[in-house]
């Protein structure tokens, strides 16, 4: 076994092929998340991403290389239930994750399904919600609440099995602005103050913009990486991999396009502001 | 329209029937089911009537409720009767109409039918009355529970019963939305007979159940992913406790039965 007491997933040679596929879905990866990293995973449709955070998770078994989630192996079937203790997955649809008819219920499945005693489980419950600000909802039915609170609640769901890392399947995806806010303000804050490393699958320029580093995917390959700066930067090879850069981003490169002296690394609407009055007072 | 429909119309409330075990109540009310099917004779009805209507004002539940349950049944009801009217065979005619034969027994047997279907119904409208969905799963598994050992799933019973309520208002939202999706491209749920509005569905339940799979599906990875490995080493949140309350429930439906058995005595 690799040395992994810092890396809590670490991907050598990694590849995967679905069933009768030709081709691998995930081909040669190797990466890692360190400890209370937060990792961002861009990549157009089709690009691998989705499969390699199934990966993550023992839902698929690699077809060439290997997976460690806090250094257990994927592909030993007795690590499974581990492993998923260890990384919390919470998906894209809010409605077809969660399985009970009330909140509190639904957040002490994977308890229950571990064989947590009862008692237990209601001070973990308590917590869990309490950290995803949901705490008020525990005896609501799921669907009585808002795209957000219901992947807040998914998030509890995982928060309450105590995970290493939390990988966020696109769970943004499906939700309207101020829900995604919402869960990513929470993610953030699971990740700054409990020290969980996060693992978000994105096409939200704006939210890959908040990691620590930015992994970008591309056939099953990883086109690029570094931190968002390094990545965003690159805006011609962003473009050719059909991706976007964060809107700021963008008009640097075309500020800079048109003869300006901008930094090309903003990333936000602050950095653009100061930029922009750090010009005009040199005029 | 769609979201009118409710399963088991759950009454919340705090009351003495309310609080007892889903167990209690499921086992009470098959025996309540016996009591009724040991009634002969028309006091015995009234029993039965005083007896529901003591259990239902404990519970803080009009009576009228009840009676709500048996109306949808209403048909299948003067079906039995009418049924049980024209083939039950009797001695003691009442009158005669051409070829058929209107007999006491007759009636009188179409007429317990009847009664009997009525207060099953409303029996067991006081147990999903007064118990919910998910208490009623619940207690429906750990009853089940003695019979896995003859390879009898009732976890996964159980399972599929809490995923289906879960599901409802899902599936009834979607449905509300895939109506007005095909009626924004012109089809027409409301005119035309019976049949054409049952081929009217057809474009509506197509994506529907297509979608339904796909649910499945994801729910599936979701749960797998949540650790889920059936019902082996599974503990529960809410632990089933049979209390003091459990104890004069059974006490009240015996009394009820002993009550009926007696009359039956009786009156023979």
């Amino acid at each position: 076994m690799t040395k992994t007491d810092k890396n809590r997933i670490m991907a050598s040679n990694l590849s995967y092929a679905y069933p009768e596929a030709q081709k691998f879905a995930v081909n040669d990866v190797s990466m890692c998340v360190k400890q209370g990293e937060f990792l961002a995973i861009l990549g157009h449709n089709g690009s691998g991403k989705s499969t390699l955070a199934k990966l993550f998770n023992a839902l698929y078994v690699p077809t060439k290389g290997s997976v460690w989630v806090c250094g257990l192996d994927t592909k030993e079937d007795d690590f499974v239930f581990d492993i998923r203790q260890h990384a919390g997955m919470v998906f894209q649809n809010p409605d077809n994750q969660i399985v009970a008819t009330v909140v509190e219920e639904d957040v002490a499945f994977g308890l229950e399904n571990n064989g947590v005693e009862p008692a237990q489980i209601r001070i973990r419950i308590k917590e869990a919600l309490d950290a995803v600000q949901m705490g008020a909802f525990a005896k609501k039915a799921p669907h009585m609440l808002s795209g957000g609170q219901k992947q807040r609640v998914a998030i509890a769901g995982v928060l309450a099995m105590k995970p290493d890392v939390i990988i966020l399947d696109e769970s943004t995806a499906m939700l309207d602005p101020s829900g995604r806010r919402e869960v990513m303000n929470t993610v953030h804050r699971l990740n700054k103050e409990e020290g969980i490393s996060v693992v978000i699958i994105t096409h939200y320029m704006s939210e890959a913009a908040t990691a620590d580093y930015v992994l970008v995917m591309d056939e099953g390959k990883i086109a690029m990486s570094g931190t968002p700066r390094e990545v965003f930067t690159k805006v011609d090879k962003m473009r050719k991999l059909g991706l976007d850069v964060p809107p700021m981003t963008d008009l640097a490169h075309m500020l800079g396009e048109d003869g300006l002296n901008v930094r090309a690394d903003i990333l936000t609407v602050e950095e653009m502001v100061e930029e922009v009055c750090r010009l005009s007072s040199n005029i | 329209m769609l979201k009118d429909i409710t399963l088991g119309q759950y009454f919340p409330g705090n009351s003495v029937v309310h609080r007892m075990d889903p167990r209690t109540k499921l086992i009470l009310t098959i025996a309540y089911i016996v009591g009724v099917f040991m009634v002969k004779n028309l006091p015995g009805y009234l029993i039965a009537l005083g007896f529901l209507y003591l259990v239902v004002r404990i519970a803080g539940i009009q009576f009228s409720y009840l009676l709500k349950g048996v109306k949808p049944l209403r048909f299948i009801i003067v079906f039995t009767f009418i049924l049980n009217v024209i083939f039950a065979q009797g001695e003691t005619p009442i009158f005669t109409l051409g070829f058929f034969t209107l007999t006491k027994e007759a009636l009188s047997r179409a007429v317990y039918f009847a009664m009997r279907l009525v207060f099953l119904v409303m029996g067991t409208s006081v147990l999903t009355l007064t118990t919910s969905p998910v208490q009623l799963t619940d207690g429906l598994e750990r009853l089940m529970r003695p019979l896995e050992k003859v390879n009898f799933p009732a976890h996964e019973l159980a399972m599929m019963m809490t995923i289906a309520l879960r599901f409802i208002p899902t599936l009834l939202e979607e449905t509300d939305k895939i109506q007005k999706a095909q009626m924004a491209r012109g089809a027409d749920f409301e005119s035309g007979n019976l049949i054409a509005r049952a081929k009217a569905m057809i474009p509506l339940l197509v994506p529907l159940f297509v979608s339904s799979f796909r649910r499945a599906n994801d729910l599936a990875m979701a749960m797998e992913a949540r650790c889920y490995r059936g019902g082996s080493h599974r503990t529960r949140l809410r632990e089933l406790k049979f209390t003091r309350l459990d104890a004069y429930g059974t006490l009240t439906v015996a009394a009820f039965l002993g009550v009926i058995a007696l009359e039956g005595m009786i009156l023979g």
